[in-house]
């Protein structure tokens, strides 16, 4: 494992006193690599609070040109990225914010083609994309390769974090075996929402890697901005899962 | 018996509400009981809510904070809260 250089320990300085996490804690974020699915109202804040944290290297998939009506949230974005692809932004924004922690950005969204390789690189995956067809895939490649998977995911003041662990947890498809019929692409969100859910996200991946404080393993983290109430679902695994099922058998 | 019904996300936008108590008969399924429930909304919610004259899969059902799996048949207890989860992605 490589260890904390000095300007790590400089940079890292306010959280190396973080009791149950200290030293020991930031050289594994400084030996991990995480993997983040979109990079959007709720994968942006995310991966910012991970670039923060020190984790050593950064995989960010997202596809596609900026749009005005992205800025409102994705806030990794940069407006002069205005029709420019969003990894270019995505890729300056963390540069300059912290220059000492690898980036890879990926200008395509997670599909058949690149989920197997893009998880296999990661040691955890957070799960921020709108669509369930990749949020599905996802989850089927982190319970194929055993990886961590945060699942995270908001609709307008209300959101939701999932810590996934493979053989342990109930994965995605446990809770929701198909498509939801009714779910839109575009929805109501105000982006300190989706940046409360993603912080909530990243930290339980934070915690789930360095081994401190208690990961919410087994439940979803339901969180309603509107009253600013936080539940916590003991959930189930669906023993018919076509996911998981064989890791319990 | 008294259930308190708590709506989310999608469901919650289609009824307008996202907390209301219903009384019903003691010994329904939850199941009978929503789609009485249901009968004083629009057709939205009932989409939602149901696939074939049961819950749909892809709606989460949480008894008093915990997940239900057997949702089409559990019976509630007087006073049950009872929150109905809707899929949620990025964005």
């Amino acid at each position: 494992m490589q260890p904390l250089s000095e300007e790590d320990k400089a940079i890292y300085e306010w959280q190396l006193s973080v009791p149950g996490f200290g030293e020991k804690g930031q050289t594994i974020l400084r030996n991990s690599t995480a993997l983040v699915s979109r990079c959007g109202g709720l994968g942006g804040p995310l991966t910012f609070q991970l670039a923060a944290a020190g984790f050593g290297k950064l995989i960010i998939a997202h596809g596609g040109n900026l749009k005005h009506s992205d800025l409102n949230r994705q806030i990794l974005m940069r407006y002069d990225g205005l029709g420019k692809p969003r990894t270019e932004s995505i890729e300056q924004t963390l540069k300059q914010f912290n220059p000492n922690i690898e980036v890879e950005t990926v200008n395509s969204n997670i599909n058949e083609e690149n989920a197997e390789e893009l998880v296999r690189k990661a040691d955890i995956v957070f799960d921020a994309a709108p669509l369930f067809q990749e949020r599905f895939l996802m989850n089927q490649e982190a319970v194929k390769q055993n990886k961590p998977l945060i699942d995270a995911a908001m609709y307008n003041m209300e959101g939701q974090v999932i810590p996934i662990i493979p053989g342990k947890t109930p994965c995605l498809n446990c809770l929701y075996p198909e498509i939801p019929p009714h779910w839109k692409r575009q929805f109501p969100v105000i982006g300190a929402l989706s940046a409360l859910v993603a912080n909530v996200a990243a930290l339980e991946g934070i915690k789930h890697l360095t081994g401190f404080g208690t990961v919410q393993y087994g439940k979803m983290i339901y969180l309603n901005g509107l009253d600013m109430s936080m539940t916590k679902i003991k959930i189930e695994r669906a023993k018919d899962c076509k996911v998981c099922s064989h890791l319990f058998d | 018996m008294k259930t308190t019904f708590i709506f989310t996300s999608q469901l919650a936008a289609a009824a307008g509400c996202d907390k209301i108590c219903f009384e019903s008969e003691a010994g329904e399924t939850l199941l009978k009981i929503t789609r009485a429930l249901a009968k004083n909304y629009k057709a939205k919610v009932n989409d939602i809510l149901f696939s074939d004259d049961k819950f749909s899969p892809t709606i989460m059902v949480v008894v008093n904070g915990n997940q239900v799996l057997d949702k089409n048949d559990v019976l509630l207890n007087e006073d049950s809260e009872v929150m109905f989860i809707t899929p949620m992605a990025g964005g």
